[in-house]
């Protein structure tokens, strides 16, 4: 017993000073939200030390540290930003720190809704996938025609063209990896085009925004569509597919892994049999045809840079007979578009990411139609560099420059009087030949504020050589959470655009046009949770310094108008069903061009209304519905009256089947089946009257009901 | 009595004395991987998120950041199948992207770690699961990661047992199905049986999992004696699993029982 206790005494000190040791200092806190409810098993550590603690249900944390000196404390949980501070422990002088822990927001992308946007991705917002491109009938495919099913955009005609919001069709800033594309339809027309110049099957993300658009993006008075090409293909890809209409084929090969990849695709586009098959009305002297070739090429030099060269080249042509009481005419056109854009992106340092670009285009497209004879030639370079600051407490600062250099040639004739393209009608002579510079700067910060808001305030600045200064555009966009799945949206901003430069010829136009200019008020309130979305907007659009006809100077900046509107759209899923539906109502008034007063124009449609069904069946099979009605286009009655009455209301009815069949593996075989207008219905788009005014003959749907089918194969 | 005190005293105020030939470091990441394994048996979030903050910790060491971003990502994997188990998509949505970017970390650090590739494959087929439209992007990128993952190394369990996972939740018209995934899950039992971990630190989990998923198999194929056999292997792997002591095996010994009594 003697002995046992000696041998205690001698072990006593060393027990007690391990146990000093092992307690050190304690620090302690409680870690809670910026709403102050604790927060449960927040990570609080030491950086480089691995002590530390998970917080209790209470939000309490205990740590005892051995350090002694400087250390740094950090606070993390999903979907907040992680908390940092440095602090001076002194041994045994206990810490208690009260911790708050702000949402994300630039990773999580769920705090920040921007008002009258559509994602392509799979966080906040509206979803638009290619899938979801492919997937909505009636949309052939085509990336634009798909946008048209969403709220705000209005059913002018049977095109691609996206008239957003009481704007015309020109009003909608289209941009590529960060360039813009100049001409972004195939078989162009006064409308926009048939098709979409963009293969949704290149796309990685679109995000579309009908309005109230980031500083990021200007020279457009409505929207923005912003597209992003695939990535390094992950492995070799190859699809062909074959329909009534068309052929493609799509190639993509990691040439050195997740170094150096490239991706090839082309299509090739023939409509004579689609007309013939389905019996259209329409004549033809060409029938649609089109070509293209897309290369991609990727290259990751270092571990966070990714350099992309994105290439395509576009022809198209067609010779389509227009109806006119007066004289028997064809429209022909052709086009030769080409676009390369070298791009690269890269992460600077933890907090800071730049983006650049630099792309060369040329649009050569000659056309006839009566008097009328064009050759026209559009060549843009463009260069442009951005980056994305992510500053303590969830700052984001965005800032930016972007150069455009373009040459526009214009040669031919036109008619004296802008609608008489008789043969035998009064012409004109053309010869522009224009170039144009024009700079951009921008800067915008996201800037958290209480209970989760966040405001955006942006400025762009615009100047162009031909007027030699500035033109300041400042934008202001809100998100607020309501509830968790909740948000109020708002967004103001003034949006520049400057005319096509056509209307700067000294002869057709005027030089001393300046830029036109838009202001956007919105209010919207959304809810989403999981596949379901309710969304409502509320807009007001001021426009100003439009242009409008003048008998002396051909056109002056003296137009002026308004848009207003409220836009619903409701997305939801049931098991194999998903659908959603969307609505618009819109009041537009311009006094612009030639209109005599403060009127409608073509695109003032009130009501514009898209369902949209999608039914996953067994066995592969899946079936699309939708359809759309859209009030009647305005339309003069009279030599003397101004768009004073209306086309009957556009309605149609679009089904589509397809069906996978697995070929093992990720290999599939897809058959699909389309019917277009199945009920048959002959849209009228407008009608084209004797230059007398007495004869009129009505300019129709190119098909009434028709029946699309093909296959195609995807191998990994 | 005196020798047995003064062991304690000694083991517990002087650890050095004893320690074995592993840097604390390494004790650290052994003692994780014993917490993951606790996650498996009683599947509770305070559990998941105490492991995950546990190797979050680790992240500022500089050694082994391969197999710490590889715990990470594998305890965020288990993270988005307890959180989809409670129907929250949103926060399994957040786990998924977590556990990607940890898994990619891991490849980049160690291309060489067929075990990060199949993990990535793993989570990319569970993103693509939490956002179906995205199947056409990511499903390449998951068949990528796993084609890669098999390249590196071809006798490893888990890769077997993540392609027979995967192919047990794919329909058979995307190269999934069934049969495939019994043909993998017995390949992995195989391998599991042949192929020995030395490196404590090294990944080891996976074998209980592989007899469990060919145990469903063979339940989905209405064997159910050889279903029994499978999860009764998996307990002797794993005694604690509770899947399969508390939900599995009851579901399937009851049925059993009430045909033979039929």
């Amino acid at each position: 017993m003697i002995r046992c206790t000696n041998i205690m005494l001698l072990i006593l000190p060393t027990l007690l000073w391990s146990s000093v040791a092992a307690f050190g200092t304690q620090i302690s806190g409680t870690v809670k939200t910026n709403s102050d409810k604790p927060m449960a098993f927040a990570n609080v550590f030491l950086v480089n030390t691995f002590e530390g603690a998970t917080t209790d249900a209470d939000g309490h944390f205990y740590i005892t540290t051995k350090q002694n000196g400087h250390v740094r404390l950090v606070c993390r949980f999903i979907g907040y930003t992680p908390y940092e501070t440095d602090l001076a422990v002194h041994k045994n002088e206990p810490i208690t720190l009260n911790i708050i822990m702000k949402p994300e927001a630039v990773e999580g992308k769920t705090v920040k809704v921007t008002a009258s946007a559509f994602t392509a991705s799979d966080e906040e917002g509206v979803t638009l996938t290619s899938m979801d491109v492919v997937r909505t009938p009636g949309a052939a495919a085509d990336l634009f025609w798909a946008i048209k099913t969403f709220p705000g955009l209005q059913q002018v005609d049977e095109g691609a063209g996206l008239f957003v919001r009481g704007g015309d069709v020109n009003e909608t800033v289209m941009l590529l990896d960060g360039a813009v594309i100049q001409h972004p339809y195939k078989y162009e027309s006064p409308t926009g085009g048939f098709f979409g110049t963009v293969n949704p099957f290149l796309l990685k993300g679109t995000f579309f925004s009908s309005g109230g658009y980031s500083a990021q993006y200007g020279d457009a008075l409505s929207a923005a569509l912003v597209m992003e090409s695939q990535d390094m293909p992950a492995q070799r890809a190859m699809s062909v597919g074959i329909g009534l209409a068309a052929e493609s084929i799509y190639l993509s090969e990691p040439l050195i892994d997740d170094k150096l990849g490239v991706a090839v695709s082309g299509n090739r586009s023939n409509t004579k049999m689609l007309f013939e098959w389905n019996r259209s009305k329409q004549n033809f002297s060409n029938y649609p045809f089109s070509t293209d070739l897309n290369v991609g090429v990727y290259y990751h030099p270092a571990k966070q840079t990714q350099l992309k060269v994105f290439m395509f080249r576009q022809k198209d042509n067609v010779g389509v007979e227009v109806d006119d009481p007066d004289y028997e005419s064809y429209y022909n056109g052709d086009s030769d578009h080409r676009f390369v854009n070298l791009s690269g992106k890269s992460v600077l340092n933890d907090h800071m990411w730049i983006h650049a670009n630099v792309a060369y285009s040329t649009y050569e497209r000659l056309m006839t139609l009566g008097v009328m004879n064009l050759d026209m030639n559009d060549k843009l370079l463009q260069s442009r560099i951005a980056l994305e600051m992510a500053l303590p407490d969830a700052v984001v600062l965005r800032t930016g420059i972007s150069t455009y250099d373009t040459r526009t040639k214009i040669f031919g004739t036109v008619p004296e009087n802008d609608d008489d393209v008789n043969p035998n009608a009064p012409r004109q002579s053309v010869a522009t030949d224009y170039d144009q510079f024009q700079t951009a700067t921008f800067a915008e910060i996201d800037l958290p504020m209480m209970f989760g808001a966040i405001v955006t305030p942006g400025l762009r600045g615009e100047w162009t050589d031909l007027k030699q200064r500035y033109r300041w555009a400042p934008r202001l966009n809100l998100s607020c959470p309501i509830t968790a799945n909740s948000h109020l949206t708002a967004a103001w901003g003034i949006f520049y655009q400057m005319p096509e430069t056509r209307y700067f010829d000294p002869y057709i136009g005027n030089p001393d046009l300046t830029s036109m200019k838009a202001i956007h008020y919105i209010l919207g309130f959304q809810v989403d949770n999981e596949n379901r979305m309710f969304r409502v907007e509320g807009y007001w659009k001021d426009y100003q310094k439009l242009l409008l006809d003048d008998p002396v100077k051909n056109y002056t900046n003296h137009g002026h108008g308004y848009a207003t509107g409220m836009d619903i759209f409701v997305k939801d899923s049931y098991g194999p069903i998903s659908g959603r539906i969307a609505y618009s109502w819109l009041r537009s008034r311009r006094l612009w061009m030639d209109a005599p007063a403060v009127q409608s124009p073509i695109f003032d449609i009130p009501h514009n209304l898209t369902l949209v069904l999608n039914f996953e069946l067994p066995g592969g099979f899946s079936l699309g519905s939708s359809y759309r009605y859209a009030t009647g286009k305005p339309y003069s009655s009279t030599i003397n009256t101004y768009h004073d009455t209306r086309v009957p209301p556009f309605k149609k009815l679009d089904v589509s089947l397809s069906k996978i069949h697995s070929l093992g593996k990720q290999n599939m075989l897809i058959f699909y089946a389309a019917f277009s207008n199945l009920l048959g219905r002959t849209n009228i788009f407008d009608y084209r009257y004797s230059a007398d005014y007495l004869r009129r003959a009505p300019v129709e749907s190119a098909f009434g009901r028709s029946f699309y089918f093909g296959a195609q194969v995807n191998y990994n | 009595m005196k020798i047995t005190l003064i062991t304690i005293i000694m083991l517990t105020t002087s650890t050095g004395l004893f320690a074995q030939p592993t840097s604390p470091l390494d004790s650290l990441i052994i003692e994780g991987k014993a917490m993951l394994d606790r996650t498996q048996q009683v599947w509770q979030e305070s559990e998941f998120l105490q492991t995950r903050a546990h190797f979050e910790r680790l992240l500022s060491a500089s050694e082994h950041q391969d197999l710490v971003n590889y715990y990470l990502a594998l305890t965020d994997l288990r993270l988005v199948f307890f959180y989809m188990g409670k129907d929250n998509k949103d926060m399994a949505k957040q786990y998924v992207n977590e556990g990607i970017r940890y898994a990619e970390k891991a490849t980049d650090l160690n291309p060489g770690m067929a075990d990060a590739y199949s993990l990535l494959s793993s989570l990319v087929g569970n993103k693509i699961g939490l956002s179906p439209m995205q199947g056409m992007f990511l499903g390449p990128k998951s068949g990528h990661a796993m084609q890669k993952a098999m390249e590196i190394d071809p006798t490893n369990p888990r890769n077997y047992l993540i392609a027979g996972e995967s192919a047990y939740h794919t329909p058979s018209m995307f190269g999934g199905g069934k049969d495939k995934a019994f043909k993998n899950l017995k390949r992995s039992i195989e391998l599991f049986d042949s192929v020995k971990i030395t490196n404590p630190l090294l990944p080891d989990w996976g074998q209980d999992e592989a007899y469990t998923w060919l145990g469903i198999c063979y339940r989905d194929m209405g064997d159910t004696t050889a279903a029994i056999e499978q999860f009764n292997n998996a307990l002797k792997v794993n005694p604690d699993y509770g899947w399969v002591r508390y939900t599995l095996l009851p579901a399937l010994s009851n049925k059993n029982n009430a045909e033979k009594s039929q």
